[in-house]
């Protein structure tokens, strides 16, 4: 009865130690990956990069094949949330101007980019 | 016994673990970095960096985002995208994007292909003023194209100048061999010609003008010995291997190796 004990509690110290290791110390690395599974920062910052491209070439179509890439079919929403994210971080003014000139050309407006907006 | 029970208990346990963990729920593919990202879509990346910085100018936020991508050099990845786009017949506007800013990050000009005059940058703080129309679509640079076809008939000796190897994210070893005559010009209608075990090609500098006239460029396959010698004198070779290279994420890459021969 003891040994069945203690083979039930070292089978449960196995398991644990068996799901740190996969989950905690060593993970499974994902390598090859997709832009529509950037992580968050990662995500505005090529948002940003979209809308400092957009400010230059205003090549709407450009843009949107670039938001596709990121799993955006309306990117409006998520321009915005850049935007809110970019002003508490304390972008510059320049980040903002591009990104409130991105959702207009997306017809998204915000309160938040308006005195921004050209 | 109980010392068998345990053992046998712990390591069932932590085989069971693991097979949840990694098998049956691992950590999503969610959360990745932009260094993580698969090759052709660093390269639309690098593509957006270089047309982020045509519209802002900012060198250092764009040298920041290259190294996020983890591509090595930011300078050489750059300049062999625009190189690669360049052969392809991409977009001009789109190659000399990429050439900017390659040469703003230090990248030799012996690296990149001819896109006509740079565009002078925006300041660091533009006001765009435009409307998304149409008729705001940046004017195509065109490509400068030879005056005349390469000729065969070698235009003089040359002597090996410079050999480079790069490690690039290429789809397959290349060998480039740039012919120049005695103060760097490009000379086109230099014979190549390569040797490798139970083979031999030959190609021609100048074929590929947006690239420079004295450019050629021959795809090899990698570890495998070549042997590359010019018509205008066959009796010196010059030995080259292509060896893989590792990148940064320890992915294996494929490595360029550029022979720069000069006219004395």
């Amino acid at each position: 009865m003891r040994s069945f004990l203690l083979f039930l509690v070292m089978l449960a110290l196995g398991v644990a130690l068996g799901l740190f290791v996969g989950w905690v110390a060593l993970p499974v690395q994902y390598v090859d990956t997709a832009p529509d599974t950037l992580r968050q920062a990662d995500r505005d910052e090529v948002i940003l990069m979209i809308a400092a491209a957009y400010a230059g070439d205003a090549n709407i179509e450009r843009a949107r094949a670039r938001f596709r890439r990121l799993g955006l079919a309306d990117p409006g929403p998520a321009i915005v949330q850049t935007a809110q994210r970019a002003l508490a971080n304390g972008a510059p003014e320049s980040d903002l101007r591009a990104l409130a000139r991105l959702a207009a050309a997306f017809n998204t407006f915000s309160p938040l980019l308006d005195p921004y907006r050209p | 016994m109980r010392a068998f029970a345990a053992l046998f208990g712990l390591i069932l346990g932590l085989g069971l673990g693991l097979l949840y963990a990694y098998v049956i729920d691992p950590v999503d593919v969610a959360d990745t970095t932009l260094a993580s990202l698969r090759v052709e879509y660093k390269a639309e990346m690098t593509q957006l960096i270089a047309d982020a910085y045509a519209a802002d100018g900012d060198l250092e936020r764009a040298r920041a985002r290259l190294t996020a991508l983890a591509q090595g050099d930011p300078a050489q990845s750059v300049a062999a995208l625009a190189q690669r786009l360049a052969a392809s017949g991409a977009e001009p506007s789109r190659v000399q994007a990429l050439a900017q800013l390659a040469l703003a990050l230090g990248a030799p000009p012996a690296l990149l292909p001819s896109t006509g005059s740079p565009t002078a940058l925006p300041s660091s703080t533009p006001t765009p003023t435009l409307e998304p129309t149409s008729t705001a679509i940046p004017t195509a640079t065109p490509i400068p194209l030879p005056t005349r076809p390469p000729s065969p008939t070698p235009p003089g000796l040359f002597q090996l100048a410079t050999t480079e190897t790069f490690c690039l994210t290429a789809p397959q070893p290349l060998l480039q061999v740039i012919a120049q005559d005695a103060v760097g010009n490009g000379v086109p209608g230099v014979e190549v010609i390569v040797e490798w075990p139970g083979g031999q090609d030959r190609f021609f500098t100048g074929l590929k003008p947006e690239l420079g006239l004295g450019y050629g460029d021959f795809a090899m396959e990698p570890n495998l010995d070549y042997t590359v010698r010019l018509t205008s004198d066959p009796a010196a070779e010059y030995p080259v291997r292509p060896e893989p290279c590792t990148d940064p994420n320890g992915r294996q890459t494929a490595t360029t190796i550029r022979l720069i021969f000069r006219q004395p």
